[in-house]
């Protein structure tokens, strides 16, 4: 048949001569690289985690301390208390945002989206500065930057939703004389509640496996699961409590994701939302008062966080920015221009690693080398074990030789990637599934080898989502804190270790100089997400 | 037509990027093998201990001109977290001088094998200090006894450390035990918990934030800290005063040694080795009472006339068997945590 079938009229053309096979092949081989990195620094350290839980004798007596229990039962009542409280102020806002139509519409749902791309040590901080005081930890800080943080998720996913409903079906209900409420009641909610429930769903998984809000405001008597295992593994030593702690949080987390895999969360997120608005009546002025107020609220903490890097209320010292570059901080174990250096090259490892790997794998997904549901499986895994049990997992792994890496700067960056990669893939294979296979058989026809259709369709009209995903892949990296707080040393501190560390601490400088990193990594994420 | 120019534009701004990144990790790479590399010019030991850990001003630089060697000091919370770390990071330490194991932590050291060598460095008491002030003020007879603490008199006003990761918290949940007795230690913290016991994680917060009588005035009146505390006060006050306004409950005082050794696993043990041998040396030891606040062990080394005057070592102070500790330290901890916590 040849590549030249397609001019000899009268015979069909097949995509599938020789030469796409081989590129299969070749497309298959190199998918031996995601899936390695996965097994390597996945798979194994996750099941060794939970062979070793089920192999320590003190497992039993674990499982049956009153500590653990209350622990489990904190992290679960915190969390649905964060999504009522999340629902009830996130919804007016989302309603406002996503049903009317006016001038900073569009601002202000950037305003809403933003803090959930940056950092959980960063929107911790901001919430800090704004208790006043020392004693600014707490179950209130806690959910303050959960609800915070998880805005968003509600404004993407109900917002979506609710901006589809027909106005006709409102006005008719209206014209047959249903008060707002009745209409809110009987024809908004029961199309809303998919979403509604995909939310929430989503809300309550982010806030269970919190672990940088948690760390850096619950204190020494708030304690998630994951600040837990945290804290029995590297503060008090006891290994065994920790790793018995990670596999209830693996068992308990894959138990919400599998109840709520009817949406697919994450896919869902990431779809855009199309939809008619209405348009804003003089007489929703109020609208718009209520939407510059949440406004206003939500940027207040993260302006206090300027103030606060300039020392305490009734203070003003810029000895905490000071603080950053001259060698002060050395005391406490703090460098941060190397911490700052160290973020950056990890930010870039990772993305130079993730972002093949992502390539590949979408590639092989939109050829049919392998199946969507495989795809699903080999990068969902590292989603839903959150950093903590990667980190710990990698710590208790890779301790003897020849894996005798926990020391080793370079595991980080990879387990960054790791951490990465799942969304990296999706944004990708979304991109490519976009694209119509009429341009690929076009460029077929025009002569183009297949590796040549690949490099000039497929990635040239890629270019967007490559982009976004290095952008997102690096944003990940730089506010990583799970699994680099397990395996962070004195050489490879990162930026949210060193905030954590310095916000930690008792003293004026230091707190200062704790909210000063903060708006560091602000800034470079981004810088990061902007290029996205 | 248009299309062009943005093209070109796009790609410089991408080169430009990349080199930029390039020379970035090229700088990094450079400057992590210059840190490991240079280790024939510039000698250096790092010394790990806890956040408490405040030498002399200078103290190391006899030492550095002697040897050679420049001292490099690194904190890492109290000393819990430092024997955690040092066990998770075994093999392949972040430094190579462990400072502030106490003899309530020794045996967990030695079951880990994370020291080659270990010798004592200082001796303390870990006491309840008591804030004068306060008392007098609020017209109350000072609690003399523990069993006093449990006294609703006394609500809401001491601060404890949690023993899991603080030498003076475990110290001190020793001293409860050595003085109610297996059978009555635990019911003692559940009433210390009903009379408003507050638990911190470290030494440094408890004493320096919640405690009423030092630089934080805090709100709690009542501190377990060391039977030097109050000769640091009377050093450090600002203005200057005769008396410290703290002193220190004798019958509560439990006896802690400390211990410095080599971690093993060191790329620099002949450095570390000096350096351990510096601070058993005179300079050092002399120096510790008025910066560390503990007791030498080098007989030679003399000490100040504050600490002559105002330190509290008791001649019977309170003590646990060492292997009675390693036996139970596990099983008590977790006992607490349930009666306190």
């Amino acid at each position: 048949m040849g590549r030249f079938g397609a001019l000899t009229p009268g015979v069909s053309v097949t995509r599938f001569d020789d030469e796409p096979v081989v590129f299969n092949r070749i497309v298959a081989f190199l998918l031996l690289l995601p899936v390695g990195l996965l097994t390597v620094f996945y798979i194994l350290p996750t099941l060794n985690l939970i062979t070793s839980a089920t192999s320590a004798s003190s497992a039993v007596e674990h499982l049956s301390s009153r500590s653990t229990w209350n622990v489990l039962w904190f992290t679960t009542w915190q969390a649905a208390l964060s999504t009522l409280l999340t629902l009830v102020v996130a919804l007016p806002v989302t309603w406002a945002v996503s049903v009317f139509r006016f001038r900073g519409r569009s601002i202000a749902q950037a305003v809403m989206v933003t803090p959930f791309v940056m950092p959980s040590v960063v929107v911790a901080a901001a919430v800090r500065s704004i208790i006043p005081g020392n004693d600014n930890t707490g179950l209130i800080p806690i959910l303050i930057a959960h609800c915070i943080f998880n805005v968003a998720v509600v404004v993407r996913v109900v917002g979506g939703r609710w901006s589809l409903i027909p106005r006709d079906v409102i006005h008719a209900a209206t014209s047959l004389g249903a008060s707002p409420y009745k209409v809110f009641t009987t024809v908004t909610l029961p199309l809303l509640r998919r979403s509604l429930a995909a939310a929430s769903a989503l809300v309550f998984a982010f806030t269970f496996m919190s672990y940088g809000v948690v760390a850096i405001l619950g204190g020494p008597t708030y304690r998630t699961i994951e600040v837990e295992i945290f804290t029995q593994a590297v503060a008090f030593g006891d290994v065994d409590e920790a790793v018995v702690l990670s596999v209830l949080q693996v068992v308990a987390v894959g138990l919400l994701f599998t109840l709520t895999s009817g949406e697919s969360p994450i896919a869902q997120r990431m779809a855009s939302s199309h939809g008619v608005p209405l348009t804003l009546h003089p007489r929703h002025r109020t609208i718009r008062t209520f939407l510059a107020i949440s406004c206003v609220l939500m940027c207040a903490p993260f302006v206090l966080l300027i103030r606060r890097s300039f020392g305490s209320e009734g203070t003003f010292t810029t000895a905490g920015w000071r603080a950053l570059w001259d060698s002060s901080l050395s005391t406490v174990g703090v460098d941060v221009p190397r911490a700052a250096l160290n973020t950056i090259v990890f930010a870039v490892g990772c993305v130079v690693i993730a972002l093949p790997c992502a390539v590949i794998i979408a590639t092989a997904r939109q050829r049919m080398v392998i199946r969507a549901r495989q795809v699903e499986l080999l990068t969902a895994g590292p989603v839903i074990t959150s950093g903590v049990i990667l980190g710990f997992g990698a710590l208790i792994t890779f301790d003897t030789s020849p894996m005798d890496w926990r020391s080793s700067t370079w595991l980080i960056p990879v387990m960054h990637s790791v951490v990465a990669l799942p969304l990296a893939t999706r944004i990708i294979v979304q991109s490519l599934l976009e694209i119509p296979q009429g341009q690929r058989e076009a460029a077929a026809t025009l002569g183009a080898g297949p590796f040549s259709t690949w490099w000039t369709i497929d990635i040239s009209a890629s270019r967007r989502a490559l982009q976004s995903a290095a952008g997102v892949s690096a944003a990940l990296s730089i506010g990583e804190f799970g699994a680099t707080s397990f395996l962070s040393r004195q050489e490879s501190q990162t930026l949210p270790v060193v905030l954590a560390q310095l916000l930690g601490r008792p003293g004026e400088i230091v707190q200062a100089a704790g909210f000063a990193v903060s708006l560091l990594m602000a800034t470079f994420v981004a810088v990061v997400v902007a290029r996205a | 037509m248009t299309r062009k120019p943005m093209k070109r534009t796009t790609k410089t701004r991408t080169a430009i990027t990349v080199i930029t990144l390039l020379s970035l990790v090229g700088l990094s790479a450079c400057s992590a093998s210059g840190a490991n590399g240079n280790s024939a010019e510039q000698r250096s030991v790092t010394l790990l201990a806890y956040d408490a850990f405040t030498p002399q001003e200078g103290i190391f630089e006899p030492f550095t001109a002697d040897t050679g060697i420049e001292v490099k000091i690194v904190t890492g919370g109290d000393t819990g977290t430092l024997v955690s770390k040092a066990i998770l990071t075994a093999g392949n330490p972040e430094a190579d001088v462990l400072w502030g194991v106490d003899n309530t932590f020794l045996a967990r050291v030695q079951e880990a094998d994370v020291l080659d060598t270990i010798e004592a460095v200082d001796t303390g008491d870990v006491c309840i200090n008591i804030h004068d002030d306060y008392f007098e003020n609020a017209g109350l007879r000072p609690p003399s006894s523990l069993a006093d603490l449990i006294d609703p008199a006394y609500k809401s006003m001491l601060v404890v450390q949690d023993p899991r990761t603080s030498s003076p918290g475990l110290a001190f949940l020793l001293a409860t035990i050595a003085t109610f007795g297996e059978s009555g230690w635990r019911d003692y913290w559940t009433q210390l918990r009903t009379n408003g016991v507050k638990v911190v994680s470290d030494w440094t917060t408890a004493y320096t934030v919640e405690f009423s009588g030092s630089t934080g005035k805090g709100s709690r009146p009542l501190v377990v800290s060391y039977g030097s505390s109050p000769p640091a006060e009377v050093l450090y006050s600002d203005p200057p005063v005769a008396e410290p306004p703290t002193s220190v409950m004798e019958s509560s005082c439990f006896r802690q040694i400390e211990y410095v050794g080599r971690l093993k696993g060191t790329q620099r043990p002949h450095e570390a080795d000096k350096l351990i041998e510096f601070l058993l040396g005179k300079t050092f030891q002399e120096s510790m009472p008025l910066t560390l606040f503990v007791f030498p062990v080098n007989e030679s080394a003399e000490l100040p006339e504050v600490f002559e005057k105002f330190a509290v070592q008791p001649s019977n102070p309170l003590t646990i068997d060492a292997d009675a500790i390693a036996a139970n330290r596990e099983l008590w901890i977790e006992q607490w945590a349930d009666s306190a916590l």
